[in-house]
């Protein structure tokens, strides 16, 4: 970091390479649309080399700030245009699996769509503890603190979350 | 967590992301680098200066050092008062032919 701060570009390549597809997946999975999940990415990306003089690395993880601002990137976005029926009829292309000729593939597309709405619908707070502690496996702690929550908040979301997936996955089997 | 929630977790991971196209990856990292990176040393500078105007013991050796520069320069102008007298009479034919 400091030799982005000082205006490295080839450092801020590498840096940026190491989290650029995982952070991708995450704002995809929170604005539920591939353009705004670039968009918000290049958001993040933005902020970090304009401020990267000011990352205090005593205070955080270069992981932990660049996931945290992405997260606020990708919410933004999704304030902006929330995910709808249509958003979620588009990305479903993206979902298709490449054996979709068949009836399995056509089922685990299926009900990839339907888990993918049922993650859209979920309050923002739910949505992104969701996306951080079961999809890209972060910890709990430090989902708490790229969320900048305490461990018994984001504990709550995720019961919440749970119990929420639950209801909507459960209702149409 | 139990084996219900461990089930659940199992079957949200059914659902697949694209993969980040890396032609968009490159022209992000274009996009951000574009932008101008901030001067740091301006923003402590005002950091410290609203700091030390609303915390009086903060840089207070420097406070205490502009306060002594102050004094002395006040005595310093107020202590060297000119000798000669003031030549009335001169100063009002001044006056008169300014008039």
């Amino acid at each position: 970091m400091p030799r982005v701060a000082r205006g490295d570009a080839l450092a801020f390549r590498l840096l940026a390479g190491r989290h650029m597809a995982k952070g991708h997946a995450i704002a995809f999975r929170i604005t539920h649309n591939r353009e705004d999940a670039e968009e918000a990415v290049q958001d993040a990306l933005s902020k970090v080399w304009r401020n990267a003089a000011r990352f205090d690395a005593g205070r955080a993880a270069f992981s932990t700030w660049f996931y945290s601002i992405l997260v606020r990137c990708a919410l933004d976005r999704m304030r902006r245009r929330p995910p709808d029926a249509e958003d979620i009829e588009t990305f479903s292309d993206h979902l298709a699996d490449p054996d979709q000729s068949s009836d399995a593939g056509w089922i685990r597309s299926f009900e990839a769509r339907r888990i993918a709405a049922a993650v859209a619908v979920l309050p923002e707070q739910q949505k992104t503890a969701v996306v951080l502690c079961y999809y890209e496996d972060f910890t709990q702690p430090e989902a708490a603190r790229i969320m900048s929550l305490n461990l018994k908040q984001l504990e709550g979301l995720l019961f919440r979350a749970r119990k929420a997936l639950k209801a909507s996955l459960s209702d149409d089997e | 967590m139990t084996s219900e929630d461990d089930r659940l977790k199992t079957r949200l991971r059914q659902w697949q992301v694209p993969g980040m196209d890396p032609a968009a990856a490159d022209r992000m990292l274009r996009g951000a680098m574009a932008h101008p990176q901030t001067r740091p040393w301006a923003e402590a500078l005002m950091n410290q200066l609203t700091r030390g105007l609303s915390d009086w013991r903060y840089g207070l050796g420097y406070k205490l050092a502009a306060g002594m520069a102050c004094l002395l320069l006040g005595f310093g102008l107020g202590s060297a008062p000119s000798d000669a007298p003031v030549n009335v009479a001169g100063v009002a034919l001044m006056a008169d032919a300014a008039i």
